[in-house]
């Protein structure tokens, strides 16, 4: 498990310190412009992207550009926001591990 | 007319969402440059393309001692193909956003591919070498084998699939249907690699393979695709034949000690075939027993009544060579004989006495509204339009699907009420279930 997590910490330090490479940006915008138009495929999911939007201060015009925002995307952009927003500091881990208290039935 | 209403309310979810897919389709049959038939929903709306196909032979074609052959090699397919290794087949879906997917069922395997129009050559040349070319690495082999391993042995402590296996077993034994399409801890480990490079050679062919295209597309260039990933493939498949079966232990019980809080149930007995002329009347009367909706008997008093479960349900199973009414529960280990009991009695009501004339106007209603609703993405379409091609209901199906759902009358759907759950259930629980025992002496 600490193996597991140096590992992953390894990879946001990567990150931070050298970027992204022209692939791996290339990749992950093709990716993300393709989920915007696989959820126009489907009217419920299609409603769901509007209306997180549109509940979260976003505008109908945000949706529809965003996959123009996405394809302007550099990757010393994506590199300075890993910088400001990637800090360990600020990160939670929760671990699923064998319970060992008296186990108390709960009722939703 | 309310297939009328149904459509019109599709058309306009269409044109609110911008999205078209369940508005009023045409479905087209068109034939590829090499002579491959397949179905074609033009869809101008977004710019992608969605195939849907299905090769006669799934885990049927397993040898009884290797069960998992055909799921093994499907979840290898995109693990390496011609020239490009697992890692580089990967890499080539992902840089393109496109999905491939295959599945194994007992009589069909089947396949799926999404793409965006403008990477769509790439998709269907990557659906070619997976087809024609997969290369079932020693070492990708190895990889997904304990992969799936790990599934399997996780399975053997899990309720639902110790209910499901062993009812599977006991409906047929000696009959490729009682074996588990994933296979066992015992079979998988056996699965060579020539047994997947055979299974591959046997089952993918043109002769009974079934295509269906929904996307903003033309006929020509879905033709085009179609030859690009299967025109190369042979002729002609080479299938072991299966023997017609009906499920055998109908009466018994048989319950499997897990130390679970809760007890899973799995009962079923014989269905009615898809092409029985009354398939339809079989299909309403079993919505009103046990659906999936809120308002069916079984729902009602197992769950609203008296609380015993979550969720209980059955449904319609139909195989190339066997039909089935199967259903499932999961109850506190405490009430599962009442649980029982309610559902038999229930099952018993539903055969002496059919449903009355408001429910059977309800399920009519419901099933006739609700159709369209289960085809709002363009997969769903897809693969709705393979599944009628493997059904052989017609092309025009979908339109006469309404008519023949009003065409029952109540005393259809008494008569198959009666033919349907007359006959006995075989009854399979994984738990604890105070008070239930094995009808006959099992461990």
């Amino acid at each position: 498990m600490p193996q597991l997590e140096a590992e992953a910490d390894a990879v946001v330090a990567q990150v931070i310190a050298k970027g992204v490479t022209e692939d791996e940006l290339e990749r992950t915008k093709t990716r993300l412009i393709a989920d915007a138009v696989y959820a126009q495929d489907n009217q419920a999911s299609m409603a769901r992207w509007y209306g997180t939007a549109l509940t979260t201060g976003a505008s109908v015009n945000d949706v529809r550009h965003w996959p123009d925002r996405i394809r302007a995307v550099t990757a010393d952009q994506v590199r300075d926001a890993a910088r400001q927003w990637l800090d360990k500091r600020r990160s939670v881990t929760g671990y699923l591990i064998k319970d060992v208290s008296p186990q108390v039935e709960k009722r939703s | 007319m309310t297939r009328l209403v149904a459509s019109i309310l599709c058309a306009a979810f269409a044109v609110i969402a911008g999205a078209g897919a369940a508005s009023a389709m045409t479905i087209e049959k068109i034939v590829s440059p090499s002579g491959i038939e397949a179905w074609l929903v033009r869809e101008k709306a977004v710019p992608l393309v969605t195939l849907n196909y299905a090769f006669h032979g799934g885990a049927t074609q397993d040898e009884a001692n290797k069960s998992g052959t055909a799921n093994l090699a499907a979840d290898l397919l995109d693990e390496g193909a011609g020239d490009l290794d697992g890692k580089t087949f990967h890499e080539r879906l992902e840089s393109h956003a496109i999905e491939l997917g295959f599945q194994v069922g007992r009589d069909y395997i089947h396949g799926s591919l999404r793409s965006l129009n403008e990477y769509r050559d790439e998709a269907f040349d990557l659906l070619r070498l997976a087809l024609s070319s997969p290369r079932f690495d020693a070492d990708a082999i190895e990889r997904i084998r304990r992969q799936e391993l790990a599934g399997l042995q996780r399975d053997t402590t899990n309720p639902n699939d110790l209910a499901s296996r062993r009812w599977w077993q006991t409906a047929f034994p000696d009959h490729p249907y009682g074996r588990e399409t994933r296979g066992t801890l015992e079979t998988l480990p056996r699965v060579t690699a020539d047994d997947l490079r055979s299974y591959v050679r046997r089952v993918f062919a043109r002769n009974e393979l079934k295509i269906s295209i929904v996307g903003d597309i033309d006929a020509r260039t879905a033709g085009a695709l179609i030859d690009r990933a299967f025109g190369a493939l042979p002729a002609k498949n080479d299938l072991k034949s299966v023997a017609n079966a009906t499920p055998s232990g109908l009466g018994r019980r048989i319950v499997i000690n897990v130390d679970v809080p809760q007890a899973v149930v799995t009962f079923g007995g014989q269905g009615i075939a898809r092409q029985d002329p009354d398939f339809m009347a079989a299909y309403i009367v079993n919505h009103i027993l046990g659906g999936g909706s809120f308002s069916s008997r079984l729902y009602r008093e197992v769950r609203e009544k008296r609380g015993l479960a979550y969720g209980v349900s059955d449904s319609l199973v139909w195989f190339r060579s066997a039909a089935l009414v199967l259903g499932g529960t999961a109850t506190r280990a405490d009430r599962t004989a009442d649980a029982l009991a309610v559902i038999e009695q229930e099952i018993k009501r539903m055969a002496d006495g059919g449903p009355t004339p408001d429910e059977l106007a309800a399920a009519k209603s419901f099933l006739k509204g609700s159709y369209a609703l289960t085809l709002d993405t363009s997969g769903k379409i897809a693969t709705q339009l393979t599944q009628i091609q493997i059904d052989n209901l017609g092309i025009d199906y979908i339109q006469r699907r309404g008519a023949l759902i009003d065409a029952v009358t109540i005393d259809d759907a008494k008569r198959v009420a009666s033919r349907l759950y007359g006959g006995g259930m075989l009854v399979t629980v994984a738990g604890r279930p105070k008070g239930l025992t094995s009808s006959e002496s099992t461990e």
